[in-house]
């Protein structure tokens, strides 16, 4: 059984192995060690927020708001900085305005039953809005150094932000798989109605959930403006599709109690790869989107082919 | 099956909706800048809807009464544009006259023509915009124009639209200037890459083309590649990192939008490159203007957003006083942003 599993996911890396190789062959400054610590460095922010959407997509349930919960997290922090805050507090407050929306995403789907699309979509605009009305339109600049610490900062000069990502993907990964938290979840995913006869509080782990991803958006907003030594009013735009892209593509279902943490690793590298080897195989940048579509597609066609293979047999 | 396709449809509308309420909120904090223009900023064209109803030229009224203008931003939350917005408040306080903002917080040239319509049907006595997309945007101009309403336009113009003037410098010009600039910083050798905002957008096609113009006639001058970075910092910082690695050669960057040039600022001072690559972007962002101040990048292309707001909105004062306007398209010029005038140049363009 093990032993089938490591073949499985060995499969799985399969296009992106390929990609690899492929980008390496034609330019092989794609595995110089600059380059693979700037590509660990991208991958590593959009791990973390997919590390939450991959709980809130295990629990069948959709988060539209991150990208707008990272803007947030990062200017309420970058507010607290400009105002000579200290780091450590700047940063709880960053968090704390992320949670906040991370509750009311929860209150608002599981409490008054509004599906999720609407009501994350409904804070999504909420969000940017009030990170419009507090910056004006500004990056908030310039940060202290020690903040900027926080993005910029390496170890072994890999930078911190990937370890930050390799803890949280480590313990959100044995969450799910070793803790009856992680098991209520797959099943409130699975079936929500069985789970509740069942006796899971599905309402307490949904909201749980919820409150998660938004903490995780909010935290990378605020590594993201210590990584440009200033927080963006626009920080965050659109990385809700990039996300649960990354997330779908990584093998977890959309409709929710099946999927894992390690495949958001892959996915997430997919991404963040293709991003990467299109500049260093010199692909117009006409061109760009759609090759990434295809990747995308082809991806993710590759393993329902396989897993429908498996099926049949 | 119908229950999925009426869910979709249905929350489809919940999100437009959704879209209106945040573009009109966040107009509030500046449009409130102008004293006057709080009392009746919500419905601009309640006192005189009657009169424009019977004539659609309403240029005769304005005995007491103050216009109403409106103002469509493409992006409320850009730095730049504010800047218009700011031009604009100025503008009307000067010409004595009330200016509504409305806009979305990201560029969609469908949202702007709705809000043209908005405006068109909320009877102002002026528009100004800009046609982010003239194709898009000129049917729009033309439906106000049909309505009475003269549009101004800032920035990006529409010619072959009924706009009644435009104000700006056009983005090939200012494009052309920076390819001058970049021949003049790197004494006319250069391999260069170009971070651009999203892929398709006018503004900056009009800019490249004028860099590339300016450059066409430069033997040692070369354009390795274009990259976009949807005017997203990240995205930008890490398309520059990809393009170093990818074009070693490279020793030229041009932004031809407010975040390339600082996108690829920031890397180059990370990786301890500064100096060693000439970068030229536009907008005057308060990073920006630290990086030239430290040598990082060699110089910015500004326009003059504040000009703009005020002239347009003294150009619709005119126009609905009944004057005619001899000169339609009125150039406002750029200044170029080095280390020689970056404390100064804000005061020169006065």
């Amino acid at each position: 059984m093990k032993k089938k599993l490591n073949v499985n996911s060995l499969i799985k890396v399969g296009p992106l192995a390929l990609l690899c190789i492929v980008t390496g062959i034609i330019n092989p400054v794609f595995f110089s060690s600059s380059n693979l610590i700037d590509l660990a460095r991208s991958i590593s922010f959009l791990l973390i927020v997919s590390v939450g959407i991959t709980y809130v997509l295990l629990g069948a349930s959709l988060d539209m708001s991150i990208g707008s919960v990272m803007g947030l997290g990062g200017a309420i922090c970058g507010l607290c900085l400009v105002n000579d805050w200290p780091v450590w507090l700047s940063v709880i407050m960053g968090l704390l305005a992320a949670a906040v929306v991370g509750i009311v995403n929860a209150v608002l789907i599981v409490n008054c039953q509004i599906p999720a699309l609407i009501a994350t979509l409904g804070t999504m605009y909420v969000a940017r809005g009030i990170v419009n009305v507090l910056t004006k339109g500004e990056p908030y600049y310039p940060l202290p150094d020690g903040f900027k610490a926080i993005g910029q900062g390496t170890l072994f000069s890999i930078p911190y932000s990937v370890f930050i990502a390799l803890i949280i993907v480590m313990i959100g990964h044995f969450v799910i798989k070793k803790t009856p938290y992680g098991r209520s979840l797959m099943a409130v995913g699975g079936n929500r109605e069985a789970s509740r006869v069942s006796g899971i509080n599905v309402k307490k782990i949904l909201f749980s959930s919820h409150v998660l991803v938004s903490l995780l958006a909010g935290f990378v907003g605020i590594i993201m403006a210590a990584r440009l030594s200033s927080a963006q009013p626009n920080a965050g735009e659109g990385w809700e599709m990039t996300a649960v892209a990354a997330v779908i593509i990584g093998g977890t279902s959309m409709y929710g109690g099946y999927g894992s943490v390690i495949g958001t690793i892959l996915g997430c590298a997919l991404m963040e790869t293709i991003s990467n080897a299109m500049v260093l195989l010199h692909v117009s940048v006409y061109w760009q989107k759609i090759t990434i579509g295809i990747i995308m597609v082809a991806a993710v066609g590759m393993d329902t082919f396989r897993l429908k293979k498996i099926a049949a047999r | 099956m119908m229950k999925k396709t009426l869910a979709i449809l249905l929350s489809m509308c919940m999100s437009a909706a959704l879209l209106c309420g945040c573009g009109d909120k966040v107009q509030e904090p500046a449009a409130s800048n102008g004293e006057e223009a709080g009392a009746d900023q919500e419905t601009p064209a309640e006192p005189e809807a009657g009169e424009n109803e019977a004539e659609p030229e309403a240029t005769s009224k304005g005995d007491g009464e103050t216009y109403n203008f409106t103002f469509v931003s493409p992006l409320v939350s850009h730095e730049y544009w504010i800047a218009v917005e700011n031009g604009i408040q100025s503008g009307a306080d000067e010409q004595g006259v009330n200016v509504n903002v409305l806009g979305d917080t990201k560029v969609d040239v469908d949202v702007m023509v709705k809000y043209i319509d908005t405006a068109i049907a909320a009877q102002a006595d002026g528009i100004v915009t800009m046609a982010l997309s003239p194709a898009a945007i000129g049917p729009a101009i033309d439906r106000a124009t049909a309505a009475g309403i003269p549009v101004v336009l800032v920035d990006t113009d529409a010619p072959d639209s009924t706009r009644a003037a435009y104000v700006g410098t056009s983005n090939y010009d200012a494009g052309f200037e920076a390819g001058t600039a970049m021949i003049e910083a790197t004494g006319g050798n250069a391999k260069i890459g170009i971070i651009r905002g999203t892929v398709g957008q006018e503004t900056d096609n009009d800019r490249i083309k004028g860099f590339e113009d300016a450059i066409a006639n430069e033997a040692g001058m070369e354009i390795l590649t274009v990259e976009a970075c949807n005017s997203d910092m990240l995205t930008g910082t890490q398309k520059a990192q990809d393009m170093l690695k990818a074009y070693p050669e490279m020793n030229a960057i041009f932004g031809s939008e407010g975040t390339g040039a600082v996108a690829a600022g920031k890397v180059l001072e990370e990786q301890g490159l500064s100096g060693t690559i000439t970068v030229i972007g536009f907008d005057d962002t308060a990073e920006c203007l630290d990086y030239i101040r430290s040598g990082v990048v060699w110089g910015t292309i500004v326009q003059k957003p504040d000009f703009m707001g005020r002239k347009a909105i003294e150009l619709l004062t005119r126009i609905n006083n009944g004057e005619e306007i001899e000169e339609t398209v009125i150039d406002s010029g750029v200044t170029l942003v080095t280390k020689d005038n970056v404390e100064t140049y804000k005061e020169d363009a006065k």
